[in-house]
């Protein structure tokens, strides 16, 4: 379980998430919905452990946050608010980007396989193919099948890692890093935007499958209902200004979209 | 070199038959966070002569610098000339630093297209003379 | 060749042995011990009276710490079997135990051994070489053998009085390659300077001539990631390569000298009509290193690229490049540099290109990027770019930043380490130009700059 208790993130020195509690259970999809600049994203890059990102807790003070029991963020029933954006990808962590970035010169054969060989070194790794070994071959033919599931275009995975991809290009190579990678709770940046119709049902339809069969807790971040038709949630949770405003099942999201943010 | 200020700046130069100019600047970024872009546009005339270089400094306490120097050249006639020198000395590392140069002709696409419009060979010149100028 | 193994010497040798320094009696010795036809000792001599007089280079590094009269001028391959493996350096020891090279190797790099033993591999390929008419083998046995083709090539690409350290070269060079490709002939496989056993590699002051008949094609892949020792402060090689009417030459470096080390370079290259020269220079290593592989396109639709990969850690300046002179029509040119600076290392890209009146419709594109991994270090773009005629396009960009932060955390995420992510971040950028090389060089050539940045973050 991912357990986030009275968060507060600042960036910059401004206060941009203020006071966030949440949980997300293994093999729950839960929501977060919000108008722009309600600090969806921000939630997203605070639980990957970004730099930029200042997580403090609304009750201590900074100097006592090396205390025990003063966590802010656990996952698993571990602390992870002062741990680097590695270790809390090896504790089974998966941030999907919003803006996934280009490295140039990393061929994306040979990224996936060194991100699936660290994965597997960890002793709880479920990988979604077993046996966890696998030849370089076996391999290659599993990226290969994982990228016709996206309908990704095979002639890509030749490429640097997301170098001249298009938007929609880009969020299909997170999902199938994703899928390589097999996270135990993921994180979805705004997966939706700037995604076609076909795109984005593929996507989260992949997803609620790998979600249900290795049980992953999921945080959907999203502006719009749409994606939760195919990626169906158990619990929306409405942000607004950096505060958690109103909580809700399924019902929230088509209200939402029905009505508006500002009438809710 | 003379020292020039960081702005954002373009430079024009129309060089004519026969002339020589020479643009010889140093851009230095001493203090933190400056920013500023430099664009060096010239065309040349046949037997004009144009020396053009350009050296961006960052010095060691010039964190956060963000800079940019462009040459573009554009030759005319088939005795122009030109020599085009942009010069980078970055002295540390959290900083942003490029530079562009580009020298050619007429784009013939771009003379073509004007043609084609009925005006004649030596007004279509003129115009995109004048528009890369502009 | 054989004798200075059985230590047969004439007389003089035991007397300078042990000389440093330069003078004109050292020149006529060298020439004399390789029983040199007059011409190339009255050439030597020459060279050593323009290289007396010369200046040094007025722009580049700083080369005030060298001290011409401190080296050995002409080190025997024997001389080189006094060493002893304690004399070689700890970390040099360390980094050929972290890239896995095997013993025998590694006593050769390390200047232990004379030569590698390996007549049995490779004789068989000299034999397949020499059947199809190539020659490939010392200068020194080249001057010897085949005269008269020496003699017509050497020294006319670059003169004596070239600059200062062309001119030292050609009073003292000894070692380097010389290689022959008949006409249409491709070989099929790259030639590398290590087959050359029975020379002392990897010399200072190397001489290497090259010509690549019509129609043919040839790689040439000298010198070797993993870090050589050496004694000698000054190595000045010069390399002259023809390329004839339709042919094709890669030559390969890939340089890891001792950081005690001079290296200054003279490397040149005319291409004929519809030739294809291929420069492909790695710098990792030396002191100070000065060199700007050039290529002179005198046939219409010649094209010349150079692709350099340059890495300054500490105490090293790398200032390296390349020119390319257009003197015929539609000649095209490129050139790619990466470079990155670490631990208050500095690299410099010093480039020309020079578009001769006449040179219609000639294209050149220059493209220099440049990674700066700390606050101590520097980076340096000095091109030069002279458009003498005006139907003509150049393109010339240079970009220096750091590693960008976005994209460390975005491979963090996905579970690699901070240096990891720098790691292969690093080697994303020099992709360009490793996967131009020989598999062993690219796979060596990542992981010795994954081991020299180790210790470079914070």
């Amino acid at each position: 379980m991912i357990e986030i208790k009275k968060m507060v993130v600042k960036v910059s020195g401004k206060t941009i998430l203020d006071g966030i509690n949440l949980t997300v259970k293994p093999g729950e999809v839960v929501a977060i919905m919000g108008p722009n600049g309600s600090g969806k994203s921000t939630l997203a890059y605070a639980l990957a452990g970004h730099p930029k990102y200042e997580i403090s807790n609304f009750q201590f003070p900074i100097s006592n946050k090396k205390k025990k029991n003063n966590w802010i963020i656990k996952l698993d029933g571990k602390r992870i608010d002062d741990k680097s954006p590695d270790e809390r990808a090896k504790a089974g962590l998966f941030l999907a980007n919003q803006y996934p970035m280009s490295i140039p010169g990393l061929g994306i054969y040979s990224f996936l396989w060194q991100t699936w060989k660290k994965r597997s070194q960890i002793s709880d790794f479920r990988s979604q193919k077993d046996p966890k070994v696998m030849s370089l071959v076996e391999f290659r033919k599993y990226v290969v099948e994982l990228a016709q599931s996206l309908n990704l275009n095979l002639e890509l995975l030749g490429r640097s890692l997301n170098d001249g991809f298009s938007g929609g290009e880009k969020k299909k190579m997170e999902i199938l890093q994703m899928l390589v990678f097999s996270p135990k709770y993921l994180v979805l940046d705004e997966i939706d935007s700037g995604l076609d119709v076909d795109a984005l049902k593929i996507i989260a339809q992949s997803v609620a499958k790998v979600a249900k069969e290795k049980n992953i807790g999921v945080l959907v971040i999203t502006h719009y209902n749409r994606i939760l038709k195919y990626l169906p949630a158990d619990k929306v949770v409405i942000l607004e200004k950096g505060k958690i405003i109103k909580t809700g099942g399924k019902k929230l999201a088509e209200e939402i979209e029905e009505i508006g943010y500002g009438k809710i | 070199m003379t020292k020039s200020q960081i702005t954002n700046k373009i430079i024009k130069y129309l060089v004519k038959k026969g002339e020589r100019v020479v643009w010889d600047e140093v851009i230095v970024y001493d203090k933190n966070n400056l920013e500023g872009e430099t664009e060096v546009r010239a065309v040349v005339e046949d037997e004009g002569s144009l020396k053009l270089k350009g050296k961006i400094l960052i010095q060691k306490d010039a964190i956060g610098a963000n800079a940019f120097l462009r040459f573009k050249v554009l030759l005319l006639g088939k005795n122009a000339r030109a020599e085009v020198d942009p010069e980078l000395e970055i002295l540390t590392n959290d900083v942003r630093a490029s530079h562009a140069a580009s020298v050619g002709q007429i784009d013939l696409e771009q003379l073509f297209y004007l043609m084609s419009r009925g005006i004649n060979k030596k007004e279509s010149i003129k115009l995109i003379v004048e528009a890369f100028l502009a | 060749m054989a004798k200075y193994k059985y230590g047969f010497f004439m007389p003089e040798d035991n007397v300078f042995k042990a000389k440093r320094g330069l003078d004109e009696s050292v020149v006529r010795i060298i020439s004399n011990i390789k029983k040199e036809p007059e011409w190339m000792l009255d050439n030597r001599l020459a060279a050593y009276q323009k290289f007396l007089k010369m200046k040094m280079p007025s722009w580049g590094a700083d080369l005030s710490g060298i001290d011409f009269a401190n080296i050995f001028y002409y080190v025997k391959a024997s001389q080189k079997t006094e060493k002893n493996w304690n004399d070689v350096p700890a970390d040099i020891k360390t980094t050929y135990d972290r890239l896995g090279i095997p013993e025998a190797e590694k006593e050769y790099l390390g200047g232990v051994k004379a030569q590698y033993e390996s007549e049995v591999v490779y004789g068989s390929l000299m034999k397949r070489f020499s059947d199809l008419g190539i020659i490939f083998c010392g200068m020194d046995e080249a001057l010897e053998k085949y005269p008269k083709l020496v003699k017509e090539y050497f020294g006319t690409l670059i003169p004596m009085g070239d600059n200062k350290f062309a001119a030292l070269n050609t009073a003292v060079w000894s070692g380097g390659s010389f290689i022959y490709v008949p006409k249409n002939v491709k070989v099929d496989m790259p030639l590398q300077a290590y087959f050359r056993i029975n020379s002392a590699n990897m010399g200072q002051f190397e001489r290497t001539l090259m010509i690549i008949d019509e129609g043919a094609f040839v790689h040439y892949v000298e010198g070797c990631s993993a870090p050589v020792y050496s004694e000698s402060s000054i190595h000045s090689a010069v390399v002259e390569i023809f390329v004839k009417k339709g042919a094709r030459c890669r030559y390969t470096t890939i340089q890891n000298w001792s950081t005690n080390v001079y290296n200054l370079v003279t490397k040149r290259a005319k291409v004929e009509t519809d030739g294809v020269m291929e420069w492909i220079d790695g710098n990792l290593g030396s002191k100070i290193t000065m060199k700007y592989p050039s290529v002179v396109l005198v046939g219409q639709r010649a094209h010349g690229e150079i692709l350099s990969v340059a890495v300054a850690g500490r105490g090293q300046h790398q200032d390296a490049g390349g020119k390319c002179i257009h003197l015929a029509p539609d000649t095209t040119s490129r050139i790619i540099s990466k470079s990155i600076s670490m631990k208050r290392g500095r690299a410099s890209y010093r480039g020309m290109i020079m578009m001769a009146p006449g040179a219609k419709n000639a294209r050149s594109k220059v493209v220099c990027d440049a990674l700066i991994l700390d606050k101590k270090s520097r980076s340096d773009t000095y091109p030069v770019n002279k458009i003498n005629e005006s139907e003509v396009t150049l393109e010339h960009e240079a970009t220096v930043s750091k590693i960008g932060e976005e994209q460390i955390f975005y491979l963090m995420s996905r579970g690699f380490t901070d240096h990891e992510a720098e790691a292969m971040i690093i080697n994303g950028f020099i992709e360009p130009i490793v996967k131009e090389l020989p598999m062993e060089y690219s796979v060596e050539l990542n992981r010795l700059i994954n081991l020299q940045m180790e210790g470079s973050v914070g």
